[in-house]
């Protein structure tokens, strides 16, 4: 088993995920076929630049890998996503550079057969940003706004996800 | 006050999570006090800070309440404290008298190792609890290493796990197995002494219907969805920094050194 945590070269770019690997092979998961709520937590990290004068030099963002896992779902009836951002140190200005674009399958899904045409999109942000402000954001990508505007999409902000696991913790 | 008692008794079930309301419904007056009881005390929290003797004089005073408490919290209400063996040594005379339990959470919100940090009659006195047939939910909150997870064996009325820490996986023989329809491991780094986990799961988990998984770099997940295959609805997993991941390298500029 090889672990290579963010071992990637410096760079002014986003390293979007796009598949998980298991011996240096695309790895393929084949989900259950009744499987009908499917919550997935992903990572988006921001790192800095090692020498502290460049405020951000790349960011490692798991989105297209929860997209490609939520695509290979037969028939789910509820979509969560958890997007975890992790700056190394607050900065709002950096999150707003942040491509989000790996989000816009996320109209083909509402639209796939079986889909009960509800996305919960939850963001954990580690300082002040409003949910006006990341509506906004969200908005400026292919396909989002009208799945807001419809109720399909329905965004959350540092709220905590109630799963049938934490009933009591 | 016309309203028969089991449309009162309905209607007070509905305040098991506000037990402010339930209190407030007690003080309202002396006929509710009684009837409100077993809501009130339906989920109770055991404080390991405190010296449980308010507790124990209220469980003396009113033994019927020992019934009514079916989900029973053992935790720290200031968390990340240290606890100390004698606190645990309190909480473990009190639990045998609790005879319908149906859900423990323990959370003690620091790192913990099973055997090396819980005295032994704390956990004797645990593992006693698990022996009662009401018992279905058992959530081991965070971070509890090695905990033996083989302890849910024999005790088929346990459908319902979640533990966040490392697992201590040993062979078992002849012993029945707990049908579990719902597992939760999180925190968990598989350690190659052990036993798989996947393989001590595979007869307790194939009625699955909930998973909640850490995804890991290893097998686990993949050993798990295929034997739950045919019953599991519900998936909860995280991509996080211990997975192995293929990169676009080159997809998108997005910000500038500036």
């Amino acid at each position: 088993m090889t672990v290579c945590p963010f071992t990637l070269p410096d760079s002014t770019r986003t390293y979007f995920i796009s598949s998980i690997i298991q011996n240096g092979l695309p790895l393929s998961i084949n989900l259950p076929p009744h499987l009908s709520n499917l919550t997935i937590r992903a990572l988006i990290r921001i790192f800095p630049d090692s020498d502290d004068t460049v405020p951000y030099e790349y960011c490692v963002s798991f989105l297209p890998a929860a997209i490609e896992i939520f695509k290979a779902a037969p028939s789910l009836c509820r979509i969560t996503l958890e997007i975890n951002v992790y700056p190394t140190y607050p900065n709002p200005t950096a999150f707003d550079d942040v491509d989000l674009s790996p989000l816009s399958p996320l109209t083909a899904l509402a639209d796939s057969p079986g889909s009960s045409r509800r996305i919960d999109l939850h963001f954990n942000l580690g300082w002040d940003y409003t949910l006006t402000e990341l509506v906004s954001l969200l908005a400026n990508y292919t396909g989002l706004a009208e799945l807001m505007e419809q109720d399909v999409l329905v965004i959350h902000l540092n709220e905590h996800i109630s799963t049938p696991f934490d009933t009591y913790i | 006050m016309n309203l028969p008692f089991d449309i009162l008794d309905h209607i007070f079930s509905f305040l098991i999570t506000h037990p402010a309301s339930l209190v407030a419904c007690s003080e309202a007056h002396p006929v509710f006090s009684r009837m409100v009881e077993k809501y009130q005390y339906y989920c109770l929290t055991i404080d390991l800070e405190s010296t449980c003797g308010h507790l124990t004089k209220l469980l003396s005073d009113k033994p019927r309440i020992r019934n009514y408490v079916r989900v029973l919290r053992i935790e720290p209400v200031y968390r990340y404290i240290s606890i100390t063996t004698t606190q645990f040594e309190r909480v473990a005379a009190i639990l045998p008298l609790f005879s319908a339990l149906e859900c423990i959470v323990l959370s003690i919100a620091c790192m913990m190792t099973w055997e090396s940090d819980l005295p032994q009659v704390f956990r004797k006195a645990l593992e006693g609890c698990l022996c009662l047939p009401t018992l279905r939910e058992l959530h081991i909150d965070h971070y509890f290493n090695d905990f033996p997870v083989s302890m849910l064996d024999s005790h088929a009325n346990i459908d319902c796990f979640s533990l966040c820490g490392t697992p201590k996986v040993s062979k078992v023989a002849d012993t029945t197995y707990p049908q579990l329809k719902s597992l939760s491991i999180t925190g968990f780094y598989e350690n190659e002494n052990h036993i798989s986990f996947g393989a001590w799961a595979k007869p307790r988990i194939t009625r699955l219907q909930s998973l909640k998984y850490d995804y890991s770099s290893d097998h686990t997940l993949l050993e798990l969805l295929e034997i739950c295959s045919d019953t599991l609805s519900t998936l909860d997993i995280t991509l996080g920094d211990d997975v192995d991941f293929q990169c676009e390298p080159f997809a998108s500029v997005v910000i500038s050194v500036l």
